[in-house]
């Protein structure tokens, strides 16, 4: 064997060697810390609710009173209580917070004016939950709905 | 390298990690010499899932199995970590039996590896101990019922097996104190223990080489004795015949192999975890009478073998037998004292290791099939 044969065979083990090393590594460690990240962003699990048939919802937002049992990642949790709108847009739903996105306080639908007002500082939403009006300067929270048949969905988390 | 040696102007491990890489090892060392980094590669494998499956684990008998089943129903990637660790355990146990078993029949184990061998017995014992801890903790009826018929196995001993038992339950039956007690140990106690054991295992493995494979005495040159020419060999021949046959550096050549090995091992798992559920029995459930507790499948010999032992002379099973083996298998380095190290000169210990290997495979696929 010559020597550039030796020094050839060599660093190919060399690098066979470092890339082994690698690959050893990363199925050790990256699902691992992968995984314990999720675990960061999975926290509390999120409750799918049946909260109204789809027949019944109009364009004008509908309040209504969501119950759901609150879970804490494994640990069932206290029965939870919510008030949400609800208002039909097309061939889905729109659910919106009923909390003033400026201090929290419970707005109501104007059917007046047709749009929501809340009685604390006088926040102005759409009926689509846009901000009209401050002191309030975002719209609206929503949350993901999902229409199956006639049941509407909500996904709720504590 | 700029890092390199910035590092070890400041440490001065530079001379260190060139000697551990550069060392001679024997020519003829094999692919069955991958066995221990395998073990260790899958020890590490162990701790680092286990560190990140900690993190939403809790140790409570109300909420052990529902966090583990969180684990592996909700977080992302959570049925493959834990699938990684679960499997991971049945590795470690095959691979720390394979490499054992490697040591025992080319008798390496001999002058001047004595300890070596001591420290590799304990944590093969630490490591069924893990297994066991770590059983009980997804806390399903498997692995509560299969736990209380462990503990009571303690407890059988005479004179101290109550109070024993009673220190591993930390009470008078598997429950609450139970479950806290095997978690700190699975977690904080044994991974603290072997990780000592294994760091001294690894300094003797460089500070006295690896061994030479067996050769036959005969083939030897006489003079290789520490008695001069024409001498019989000594105990002391293994430490030279080694230095004898020029062998080549532990880099690249078998550091290669060693993570080859690594490597598949690790794909294996990896391929359990992904296609193979792990069993749930469902939340503990002390009060069902109807479930038949089975052990993990490497106590199953020993499961089986309680059953041919007649119920008057059950303390031999569950007490007498295991010590006994175990001090057998301690004592190994000085119960084979002669100098050779190939399996043909040393008939007696060749055929005894044999036949113990048949027995333990046999009862275990007797306890297999009987299920």
């Amino acid at each position: 064997m010559s020597l550039t044969e030796i020094l050839t065979r060599r660093s190919f083990m060399d690098r066979a060697a470092k890339a082994l090393a690698l690959a050893v590594g990363a199925i050790i460690g990256v699902p691992s810390v992968a995984f314990g990240v999720a675990s960061g962003l999975t926290g509390a699990v999120k409750s799918r609710v049946r909260v109204a048939s789809f027949a019944e919802l109009s364009s004008t937002p509908t309040a209504v009173p969501v119950t759901f049992t609150a879970q804490d990642a494994w640990r069932q949790g206290e029965t939870q209580k919510l008030l949400v709108f609800l208002r039909r847009e097309g061939n889905t739903a729109r659910a919106l917070s009923a909390r003033c996105t400026h201090l929290g306080c419970t707005i109501h639908w104007d059917t007046a004016g047709n749009h929501f007002v809340c009685p604390c500082h006088g926040s102005q939403f759409t009926a689509a939950g846009e901000v009209t009006r401050g002191p309030a300067n975002r719209s609206l929270d929503t949350y993901p709905v999902t229409v199956s048949g006639n049941d509407v969905f909500l996904e709720v988390q504590p | 390298m700029k890092l390199g040696a910035w590092l070890d102007r400041r440490t001065g491990l530079g001379p260190v990690a060139r000697y551990v890489r550069d060392r001679r090892i024997p020519r003829g060392v094999s692919w069955l010499h991958t066995l221990g980094s395998a073990t260790l590669t899958v020890f590490v494998l162990l701790i680092v899932t286990g560190m990140f499956l900690a993190l939403n684990y809790s140790a409570s008998i109300s909420e052990a199995h529902a966090s583990t089943t969180y684990i592996v129903n909700n977080i992302p990637l959570g049925s493959f970590v834990l699938g990684l660790h679960y499997w991971g355990a049945s590795a470690m146990v095959i691979l720390i039996g394979a490499h054992m078993l490697r040591v025992f029949f080319m008798g390496t184990y001999k002058f001047p590896r004595e300890i070596s061998w001591v420290i590799g017995v304990a944590i093969f014992c630490l490591v069924m101990l893990f297994a066991f801890t770590g059983y009980l903790l997804p806390w399903d009826n498997t692995a509560y019922f299969a736990t209380r018929v462990g503990v009571n196995i303690v407890g059988s001993t005479p004179l101290i097996g109550g109070l024993i038992a009673s220190l591993i339950r930390g009470g008078q039956d598997v429950g609450a104190a139970t479950l806290t007690h095997f978690y700190a140990i699975h977690v904080i106690f044994l991974p603290a223990a072997v990780s000592a054991l294994v760091a001294g295992h690894l300094f003797l493995v460089v500070r006295n080489g690896i061994a030479a494979p067996p050769q036959r005495l005969r083939s030897l040159p006489a003079n290789q004795g520490a008695g001069g020419p024409g001498a019989m060999p000594t105990r002391e021949i293994n430490l030279e015949d080694q230095a004898a046959v020029p062998g080549e550096s532990f880099y690249p050549r078998h550091v290669l192999m060693d993570l080859t090995v690594a490597f598949l091992v690790l794909l294996v798992l990896c391929g359990l975890a992904l296609f193979f559920a792990i069993p749930d029995s469902g939340n503990a459930n002390p009060a069902n009478s109807s479930f038949a507790p089975r052990p993990a499948w490497y106590y199953l010999f020993f499961f089986q073998l309680l059953r041919y032992v007649p119920p008057p002379f059950e303390v031999i099973g569950t007490t007498v037998l295991p010590i006994a083996a175990l001090t057998v298998f301690l004592l190994v380095p000085w119960l084979d004292r002669r100098p050779g190290r190939h399996p043909l000169d040393r008939p007696l210990v060749t055929a005894f290791g044999i036949a113990a290997v048949i027995v333990i495979l046999g009862l275990t696929a007797v306890g297999a099939v009987s299920q």
